[in-house]
């Protein structure tokens, strides 16, 4: 075992053994659940068994209107009498000023169609209940009504048995259950992960800083990543004993008769279910510990960090309930959203729909989204103003707090791009555009530069480039667009339409009529500008520290990819992202970058606008493109421009 | 002349408080330390002693200077320098569930003593600061007094060439005080470099080699007991503080 690994046990041991001698950590986290989750069901149960006997047993008050009171009262007469016995509701007939009224009835003045008024009297499900008792008779009268009709007019045959409608559900039980219990899995797990593990994580951070033991150990020669690692590992560690031993309470109450069988208990697991299940909810552990471990991290009292962990649970529960909207669809874009992309992912694992390739980006987006949190929290044990109470005046502004803020900006950004598209899908693309890439990304990096008080020239790139460095992006736009296109259509089968969501897009500007420069205009100049300002710009100075130069064009790239919102999307701009990272990189400029890309663009549009966009290039096509792409990237190599040794 | 084994040059800390504005809590000190020798810090609260032991211990980042620890550099460096040294102050608390065996078993293999070693080294630390009959006992159940001799222990538990120790008595009765600091003393004697802090001028007189007089964040004289008598003309450390302290207000 390596030194380091060998600390990291020493570190997960300690705190585990710390928590197991806290009484308090015990029984909430392993007695309690042991009680709770069967309580809770045996409870509802209990209560909605009552209500349904009481509901049974009820007589519901109606009054009717005097002037109809002859009509209504034998439709009512003839309806209870056909309803089968346990459909029919006890109805006792009262004034309509009496208080026990639940509903009343009368019929409409122009046609002769029967209205059910509401009565409330402070029990909403009670009058819910007269109604749907009242709506069933009046119903069964009227249908009798109509058989006899059409019976007196000489109808062959039983006018009762004419087109029938029975009802057959082609789902099998096993996925009926899974889809049943896929909808609330999630959420339960999420509750109970954060109420498991909030105890561990608050004390561990939060609480250490409290009782100056934090401080002790900061100053030990253990590495302050692997101090908050080992609390992550353990917050994750209880966490997941917490959910399981609420999980296997419940199961075994059940089993043991103590609970009512669970109605999900038919389903049915594959073993791959099970592999997706453990890794789907293994990753949700992991993120939601980070997610309490970086509030506890990150406040600077225990009281604090306690109102933290309120704002953080209602906002998981939130996300978690993403399983619960039936209308929200699987898609790539919920692929990204952390603890949603969970909830729906295990909701179609378990009605059998699973898909593998969002099953993968879901489990390795919270992954990431941990690990970041994890990185957030390290940084944080740094933070004076949290070990000490007190700020350096050297960090408040400047680059380094520019660097500091900007993973934390683009995050924000990322969410609020993806919300606009999922509350607004309609809205005018010129709108999105204007809003997104000049909006959030160009007046968004530019405040942040101007708050931190870094020149813009630096922060956007913006130095005069070797002239040369053209000639590479004039060889180079052909040849990506070639290769950029290639991938696309290779990629089509797997992951979508993406000719034709283009089409749909390009669609949008031609539909319009827009004069050609216009189209160049949206389509080419404000993206070739905006994004490159604030990716290659902003984001690769933002990054400067974190990353060495390959690692940023890279993570840089699929973060370009991710801001695009579709999956059918997210390979090919990401590859463009690396063609245009390392052309910013070699030249030590933006500028060429957002020659590139503007040109790529306006050439896509042109290659679309005479219909060729769908044609599929010939392999020779592809391998000269090749030597297109390498003959322009050893243009600007050749004539490479690094102002910044980090970037050299 | 042994090499310095704690070198400060220039050393500068300044903090945004609120309602304070800009604070210069340390202003450009420099000193050095050497193995064998007790560094006293003597200064008022607030006069920056702990700040710059903080820094030392890199739990703070210096605004501006360089400081280094048998060699390490405290910026580039610091986990080594976290390595090098031991670090005692009144916010450095002990787990108040873990016995002191368990403590100093914690420090030791955090600290990345070999494990075959740490077992012989807790019960020599356990023998040297009494405690054998409470190393079962969980330290929240102690007196104060028994946890300063843990935290102590704590501190050398992985035998460190360097001693950081800020204010180690506050708040601990005449004869704990007094036992603390005979095993400072003990720990001097063993070759440690050991920079040491207090408000407390009888500590000072008693304890420290050389004495540095901090006050609002600057060194104001740094010598031996003598030289500093020698130089204000004055006897009492007290008066000697005080002269310098007047003297810089003016």
């Amino acid at each position: 075992m390596t030194a380091r690994l060998r600390r990291l046990a020493v570190l997960v041991g300690f705190e585990l053994r710390g928590l197991l001698r806290d009484r308090k950590t015990v029984v909430l986290t392993v007695l309690l659940p042991l009680l709770v989750m069967p309580l809770l069901v045996f409870g509802t149960r209990k209560l909605e068994a009552q209500r349904d006997e009481e509901d049974r047993a009820r007589v519901f008050g109606y009054a009717i209107d005097e002037r109809d009171a002859a009509w209504i009262a034998q439709a009512l007469a003839e309806g209870l009498r056909a309803l089968p016995e346990l459909e029919r509701p006890q109805l006792r007939e009262v004034s309509r000023d009496d208080p026990t009224m639940d509903v009343s009835v009368a019929v409409g003045r122009d046609s002769e169609v029967a209205t059910i008024e509401l009565a409330y009297h402070g029990n909403v499900h009670q009058s819910r209940l007269a109604m749907e008792g009242m709506s069933r008779a009046l119903a069964a009268a009227r249908k009798g009504r109509v058989v006899a009709a059409l019976h007196d007019a000489g109808f062959p045959g039983d006018p009762a048995t004419f087109v029938v409608v029975t009802e057959r559900d082609v789902a099998s039980a096993i996925h009926r259950a899974g889809a049943r219990l896929g909808t609330w899995l999630t959420p339960v797990l999420v509750m109970m992960l954060m109420f498991g593990g909030q105890l561990a994580a608050l004390d561990t951070l939060a609480g250490e800083r409290e009782r100056g033991t934090l401080e002790t150990l900061l100053t030990t020669a253990v590495d302050r990543g692997d101090v908050v690692l080992g609390k992550w590992l353990t917050v994750f560690v209880v966490a997941l004993i917490n959910a399981s031993m609420s999980f296997l309470s419940l199961w075994a109450y059940a089993r043991w008769g103590a609970v009512e069988s669970l109605p999900d208990a038919s389903i049915a697991l594959t073993p791959s279910m099970w592999v997706w299940l453990a890794l789907l909810c293994g990753a949700l552990a992991w993120l939601v510990s980070a997610v309490l471990l970086a509030v506890s991290g990150t406040a600077r009292t225990y009281k604090e960090a306690q109102l933290y962990v309120g704002v953080a649970t209602l906002a998981l529960a939130m996300l978690g309930a993403a399983s619960l909207l039936g209308s929200l669809r699987w898609q790539l874009a919920f692929a990204f959203l952390p603890v949603a992309n969970v909830s729906l992912a295990v909701r179609e694992v378990l009605a059998g729909r699973p898909d593998a390739l969002l099953l993968v980006v879901t489990i390795a987006v919270d992954l990431a989204v941990g690990g970041a949190l994890a990185r957030w929290v390290v940084r944080a044990l740094h933070e004076e103003r949290l070990i000490v109470g007190t700020v350096d005046v050297g960090t408040l502004r400047g680059e380094a707090a520019l660097r500091r803020a900007t993973p934390a900006w683009v995050a924000g950004t990322w969410a609020i791009f993806m919300l606009g598209a999922l509350l607004w899908p309609g809205l005018d693309l010129r709108l999105q555009l204007l809003f997104n890439l000049v909006g959030l990304m160009l007046a968004g990096s530019l405040i942040l530069a101007l708050r931190q008080r870094v020149a813009l020239r630096e922060l956007w790139g913006l130095r005069w480039p070797n002239p040369w460095a053209f000639l590479g992006v004039v060889l180079g736009v052909p040849s990506g667009l070639v290769l950029v296109g290639g991938l696309a259509r290779l990629l089509e089968p797997y992951v979508g339409m993406p000719t034709r969501m283009q089409t749909e897009l390009e669609a949008l500007f031609l539909g319009a009529d827009l004069p050609l420069w216009q189209q160049l205009l949206w389509m080419a100049v404000l993206p070739g500008v905006c994004e490159e300002l604030y990716f290659r710009g902003f984001l690769m100075f933002g990054l400067r520290d974190r990353l060495r130069p390959v690692a940023r064009c890279l993570v840089v790239a699929a973060i370009f990819g991710a801001f695009h919102l579709m999956l059918s999307r997210l390979l090919p701009t990401a590859t463009l992202g690396v063609f245009l990272g390392a052309t910013r990189l070699l030249a030590g400029s933006t500028i060429p970058a957002i020659a590139w890309h503007a040109l790529h663009n306006g050439a896509a549009l042109g290659l679309s606008s005479v219909g060729d966009e769908s044609v599929t290039f010939p392999a020779w096509a592809y391998a000269i493109a090749v030597v297109g792409l390498v003959t322009a990237f050893a243009v600007l190599w050749r004539f490479r421009q690094s102002v910044d040794p980090k970037e050299s | 002349m042994t090499a310095a084994a704690v070198a400060v040059e220039r050393l500068r800390k300044t903090f945004e408080e609120a309602g304070r504005g800009t604070v210069v809590a340390v202003d450009e000190v420099s000193f050095e330390c050497r193995p064998g020798e007790v560094l006293g810090l003597l200064g008022v609260n607030g006069a920056g002693k702990t700040t710059t032991l903080r820094m030392l211990s890199t739990v703070l980042r210096p605004t501006s200077g360089s400081a280094t620890i048998l060699g390490h550099d405290l910026v580039r460096a610091p986990a080594s320098v976290r390595a090098s040294i031991g670090f005692l102050s009144a916010s450095t608390a002990l787990y108040g569930r873990l016995t002191p065996a368990e403590t100093l078993r914690f420090f030791a293999e955090v600290n990345g003593v070999p494990r075959a070693e740490v077992n012989a080294r807790v019960d020599k630390l356990l023998h040297r600061f009494e405690l054998e009959a409470v190393k079962h006992t969980q330290v929240e159940k102690l007196s104060s007094g028994m946890r300063q001799r843990v935290s102590i222990a704590r501190t050398i538990v992985h035998d460190p060439r360097v001693l950081i120790i800020d204010e180690p008595t506050v708040g601990l009765d005449v004869l704990a005080a007094a036992s603390l600091l005979e095993a400072i003393s003990g720990l001097r004697d063993e070759g440690k470099a050991i920079l040491f802090s207090t408000h407390i001028m009888s500590e000072a007189e008693k304890l420290c080699d050389r004495i540095a007089i901090l006050n609002e964040g600057k060194i104001l004289a740094c010598a031996t007991l003598a030289e500093h008598r020698a130089s204000v003309g004055l006897h009492y450390l007290e008066d000697v503080f005080l002269s310098y302290v007047r003297e810089a207000k003016r």
